[in-house]
């Protein structure tokens, strides 16, 4: 017994050990790196088209036996630079579309198979094994009718109306298409055109008057006839493939309450026999075959998970094959050779991403290709478990939940959108994996009104809006926390399910701990009545068919009108410019909770629609808000299993995408309240550029209680952690002796730590140091020879002049090189040293004090602001013979701003001037309202070189604010 | 959403300037109630736009026309005082001579001003589209009520506020009645 039980305990240890540790939602949220498999009609070769290195678009051409691979097309991603498309259009020829160009490519595989190593040509189109022709004629092909040699289907648009040509490759590279024979007629305006089992094009569809037409292509004449007209209100209709002349295979639910795959006959327009029906759910899809022209396969979701049932003997043996050979996988061909014998197969679960398997069915033999995310290897996802729940109606509710085994306590119901025809399915979900690598269990419902249950379950959710919808989901809710123990429970969901949340948090108060709504309706008269487009009866009809009747609409079925009883914390996300849900419905749901003073907290994002961000960015951002607002608000700090650094890098990393998000104009309104609190966050994670940054918010006390001590404590941490620019700071600190103690030795030992840390910068800081002996011998030779060599050392020219100042203010007399410095200063004619003799008084005028409005980069900020800026100067005109007119001089200045009233150093600054001969100049010292909050005295002394003091005067100026 | 052609002003005759003068919306612009003559209502509406607009013109009991437009703003609110009555909002006219006719029978945009209210009539919201533009009046009563929160709070203390655009909507109902229900809570509360 003690045996077992140790057992046990190891395993539950190991398993916890063994889990996977957050994932960072840049790793979910992103592009796949291989996006499909299309194999040539032998099935001997096979076109893959992936993404190279993240920045490369490739498309390569494999042979499966032997491994050869060789790039045909590969081109740098940008824009509008990608591959669009590629079709094989016989067993050598590919047609690709990529940028604005449209190509055929002929493969040469002998040549290819000759090849030894990967062929890495620079160029767009590898020449060693493909010869292209380019396709002048604008339009796309329609159909590659792979399996007819070297014919297809080229659709074009003229004057507005759509056409098609069946064409061959040189039909098309004449560019004259008048001379081949069109196929006609096209259908008015076709939505689309589809294919039947012979992959050829058979039906298509238009809409007249509100309602779908489905056509059927008479194939001996050439002709469309129209075989089915769906209204608004009917059923569902798909043609699926021809049985027999004049019969087709149709998918509809017109005769019954599942859809199911039916025979219908052209000339009667009738439905004739079942041809297959499960019973519980609808058929999503049917295969009839090519030869015997009977069905082979019918594809349903069982309980979300995609599963294909075949009927022949042998179909079923592969299917068992595939099975073995993937086992827990949901799998479905994506190309497939022609007597479908090999095929590519793409298998996925809800913890895995997604493979390509090749498989020939003749051998038996899988061979794995690639993977859909190349980096999903590293992580270990959650796995779903499926429930089912019987509602109070007795119906059968199916429900999917993602619980990880290490969790934190905390179940997400996640209601889905819609809410009428959609459905939750057991696939890979990147959001539930990023919850879940979290520790949230989150738990998906097929409520009544889902699709793939039935006409008669969509229909019993029709007008449920916070009603029965929201009662299935509780009882689904109470099934599992009757299963799970859950320490805090939330809602959460988009569009129809952020709806839903506020609905559940306002009908089982007990139950719920926050919510999460996200692009939804709060108030649903508002969806009749949102603008003069929305109010006509088209619109109205639409939408009253999932709602109800606006009249009947109960005031209980609006969030906004249960705000007073929602009492937990709130999330509110909405996108601006959200034409679906619209985004009053979310304005108006923010201004009610408001009122009640309710805890809530908003994301209203700008140029943002109905939850669909246009960069894998903003959606790393709204996760890692989402995350953020439900740690704080349930007082989560982490999993008692999880790598605790690899998790406070993670969380480091999120709390400073959420800070710069409020920090520079973009998606989100700027504040930098919000930014610095996640800072904090960030800091407290060891984030060093969090803690650079908020050091100089602390430093210069803007949004924020200006507080040294706790500035400079984080930059020596930052600086600790390796941040570059938080020792160059401490660097300039130590050298300016500003609020601390002036140590030269100090600050030329953090610029050398910044310089290792990777700054350029400090390289300069450096070679000042070096040249003024600051904390370091000074190294006139070094420092010359420096400058005679700037552009080799990428030295710029105000680095130079800062070198000279530095060596002119500081030190000059010490300067062994003095007479070489001269030498290089006028060689290159840089500037004339100055001496007291050549000047005269009046040449300086009176202090000048003014104050101007500026909108400016303000201080630690990248966004700009207005600022007031004072502006303190003294005219000169410098018109002394013994220069050249127009010629610059050396002056030396000295700003100082002393406290009027203690006698304080506030501010001080010294540089060389260049003013010109015979010009006027200014000695300007700007600062902006926010610098010094004191009443001070402003001092400017100038001197020659040789140190004689020509002016020296004072101003009294009031900085305080508003002043 | 309906679709607009875009206009080109070719001929002006005095004639025309003379019979189809509109005067310009006197925007308030101070927190007080203005409000004069009994017959009188207060008209607001939002304007937003991605494009350069010059001037809109409203048809009704008063020909109005509404300038001043802050093209920095991504949305113009604008409140004067109209005589009560039937208004429709009947073209945009744009920088260089150009206008919109907003003449589609299908998608109104007429509205009612009563007396001695403040009557929101939603938000133009005008989109350029490659060739024509896309115009619709929009209901956005909650961003119109944080204006008025924000600009005119003695104003909206003063005088009610109804929504007197396309459709029903007692938004503004639901606000004043959970304002009372909060005031009588306190109340009790002290």
């Amino acid at each position: 017994m003690k045996i077992v039980i140790l057992i046990t305990s190891l395993s539950v240890f190991l398993s916890n050990f063994l889990l996977s540790d957050a994932i960072p939602s840049s790793e979910l949220f992103r592009s796949p790196d291989n996006f499909s498999f299309k194999l040539n009609p032998s099935s001997k070769y096979t076109a893959h088209h992936f993404y190279r290195d993240g920045e490369t678009d490739v498309i390569e051409l494999m042979n499966i036996e032997s491994g050869a691979k060789h790039d045909i097309l590969k081109i740098k991603t940008g824009k509008k630079s990608k591959i669009w498309n590629y079709y094989w259009i016989d067993e050598n020829t590919m047609y690709i579309s990529y940028n604005a160009k449209r190509v055929f490519v002929d493969l040469d595989f002998e040549k290819f198979e000759k090849l030894k190593t990967d062929y890495t040509s620079k160029e767009i189109i590898n020449e060693g094994f493909t010869s292209t022709k380019v396709i002048k004629v604008k339009g796309d092909i329609l159909d590659s009718l792979r399996y007819n040699d070297n014919e297809f289907l080229f659709q074009r648009k003229r004057r507005g109306k759509s056409e098609v040509y069946k064409l061959t490759t040189e039909q098309l590279l004449s560019n004259d298409l008048v001379v081949v024979k069109r196929f006609k007629p096209e259908i008015p305006n076709a939505i689309t055109y589809d294919t039947d089992n012979d992959g050829n094009i058979s039906f298509g569809y238009n809409i007249v008057d509100s309602k779908i037409l489905y056509w059927h292509l008479d194939r001996v004449n050439e002709e469309w006839k129209l075989i089915y007209t769906l209204g608004v209100d009917d059923f569902y209709f798909k043609p699926v493939g021809v049985l027999s002349d004049g019969v087709l295979a149709v998918i509809t639910n017109s005769e019954t309450d599942l859809k199911v795959v039916m025979e219908y006959n052209l000339e009667q327009r009738e439905f004739g026999d079942i041809l297959y029906q499960h019973s519980k759910y609808d058929i999503d899809s049917a295969r009839i075959s090519i030869e015997s022209k009977e069905l082979i396969s019918v594809s349903y979701q069982e309980q979300g998970r995609l599963l294909t049932e075949y009927f022949s003997e042998n179909d079923v043996v592969l299917e068992n094959q595939l099975k073995e050979l993937l086992p827990e996988k949901q799998f479905f061909p994506v190309s497939r050779n022609k007597d479908a014998s090999v095929f590519i197969l793409f298998a996925f679960a809800s913890n895995d991403s997604g493979q390509f398997y090749w498989f020939d069915a003749k051998t038996e033999k899988l061979v794995f290709l690639n993977s859909y995310f190349n980096n999903h290897k590293n992580y270990e996802f959650t796995k779903t478990e499926l429930l089912n729940v019987k509602n109070k109606n007795g119906q059968n509710i199916e429900a999917i939940l993602t619980k990880p085994i290490s969790g934190n306590g905390v179940l997400i119901v996640s209601p889905h959108g819609g809410p009428i025809g959609v459905r939750n399915i057991d696939g890979f979900s990147r959001g539930n994996q990023y919850y879940a690598s979290r520790g949230y269990s989150i738990l998906n419902i097929n409520f009544r009104g889902s699709d793939g249950f039935g006409k008669e379950f969509v229909k019993s959710g029709r007008g449920q809006f916070g009603k029965n919808i929201e009662a299935d989901i509780s009882s689904v809710v109470r099934h599992v926390k009757n299963k799970y123990s859950f320490k805090n429970t939330c809602s959460m969901g988009t569009s129809y399910g952020g709806y839903s949340s506020l609905m559940l948090i306002a009908q089982n108060p007990d139950e719920y701990d926050c919510a999460i709504a996200k692009y939804g309706v709060y108030d649903l008269p508002l969806i009749f009545n949102r603008s003069n487009a929305k109010v006509k009866d088209r619109y109205v009809k639409m939408m009253t068919k999932p709602i109800g009747e606006e009249k009947y609409l109960t005031k209980e079925q609006s969030p906004i009108n249960l705000a007073e009883e929602m009492n937990v914390p709130i999330l509110l996300i909405a996108g601006e410019e959200d034409d679906v849900a619209g985004f009053e419905q979310s304005n108006r749901m923010k201004y009610v909770l408001k009122q009640f003073d309710k805890d809530l907290e908003t994301m209203f994002y700008t140029n943002m629609g109905h939850g669909y961000h246009n960069n894998w960015k903003w959606d790393w951002h709204e996760y890692a808000l989402i995350d953020d607002f439900m740690r704080r608000k349930l007082n989560i700090i982490s999993r008692n299993n999880t790598n605790r650094k690899n998790f406070e890098k993670i969380m480091a990393e999120e709390a400073m995408m959420l800070s710069d998000g409020f920090e520079f104009k973009n998606k989100v309104k700027i504040s930098r309240k919000r930014s610095i609190k996640y800072l904090k966050i960030a800091a407290e994670s060891n984030s060093p550029r969090a803690m650079y940054n908020l050091a100089t918010y602390y430093f210069d006390g803007i949004d924020i209680e200006k507080d040294f001590h706790k500035s400079f404590s984080l930059y020596e941490s930052a600086s600790k952690l390796g941040w570059s620019s938080s020792s160059a700071f401490l660097g300039k600190l130590f050298r300016d002796g500003k609020l601390v103690k002036k140590d030269l030795k100090m600050s030329y030992n953090y610029y050398l730590l910044a310089v290792k840390q990777g700054s350029l910068r400090s390289k300069y800081d450096l070679f000042r140091a070096k040249c003024s002996g600051w904390g370091v011998e000074r190294d006139a030779a070094f420092c010359l020879s420096v400058l005679e060599n700037r552009e080799e050392l990428k030295l710029s020219n105000w680095d130079e002049d800062r070198v000279i100042s530095d060596v002119l203010l500081d030190g000059w007399n010490s300067f062994e090189y003095k007479d070489k410095l001269l030498k290089y200063l006028q060689k290159d004619g840089l500037f004339n040293l100055s001496k007291a003799d050549d000047f005269k008084a009046e040449e300086f005028g009176p202090i000048i004090t003014k104050t101007n409005t500026r909108k400016l980069t303000s201080n630690g900020t990248w966004h700009k602001k207005i600022v007031k800026i004072r502006n303190i100067g003294v005219d000169i005109r410098i018109d002394n013979n013994q220069f050249d007119r127009l010629q610059e001089i050396g002056l030396k200045i000295y700003w100082s701003i002393t406290e009027k009233e203690s006698g304080a150093l506030v501010d001080e600054k010294s540089y060389i001037l260049k003013p010109k001969v015979d010009k006027d100049t200014r000695v300007r010292y700007n600062v902006n309202d926010k610098k010094f909050n004191v009443e001070g005295r402003v001092k400017l002394i100038i001197k020659a070189l040789d140190d004689v003091v020509l002016y020296s005067n004072y101003v009294d100026f009031n900085f305080k604010e508003g002043a | 959403m309906s679709n607009f052609k875009i206009y080109i002003f070719l001929i002006i005759t005095p004639f025309f300037i003379s019979s189809c003068a509109y005067q310009p919306l006197r925007a308030i612009s101070v927190d007080k109630n203005v409000l004069l003559a009994a017959e009188d209502g207060y008209l607001f509406l939002a304007l937003a736009t991605d494009i350069g607009i010059s001037s809109v013109e409203i048809d009704g009991p008063k020909r109005i026309e509404i300038i001043n437009f802050n093209k920095f703003e991504k949305r113009n609110y604008f409140l004067g005082v109209v005589p009560k009555g039937q208004y429709k909002i009947s073209k945009i006219n744009l920088w260089g001579n150009r206008f919109y006719l907003l003449d589609n029978e299908d998608l109104p945009f007429s509205f009612t001003v009563k007396p001695e209210t403040i009557n929101y009539v939603g938000e133009v919201r005008l989109k350029r589209l490659d060739s024509d533009a896309s115009i619709e009046l929009i209901n956005r009563s909650s961003l119109a009520l944080e204006y008025l929160d924000e600009k005119f709070p003695e104003l909206l203390l003063n005088r009610s506020i109804k929504y007197e655009g396309p459709g029903n909507d007692s938004f503004f109902n639901a606000i004043a009645d959970n304002r009372k229900k909060i005031l009588l809570k306190k109340e009790v509360v002290k």
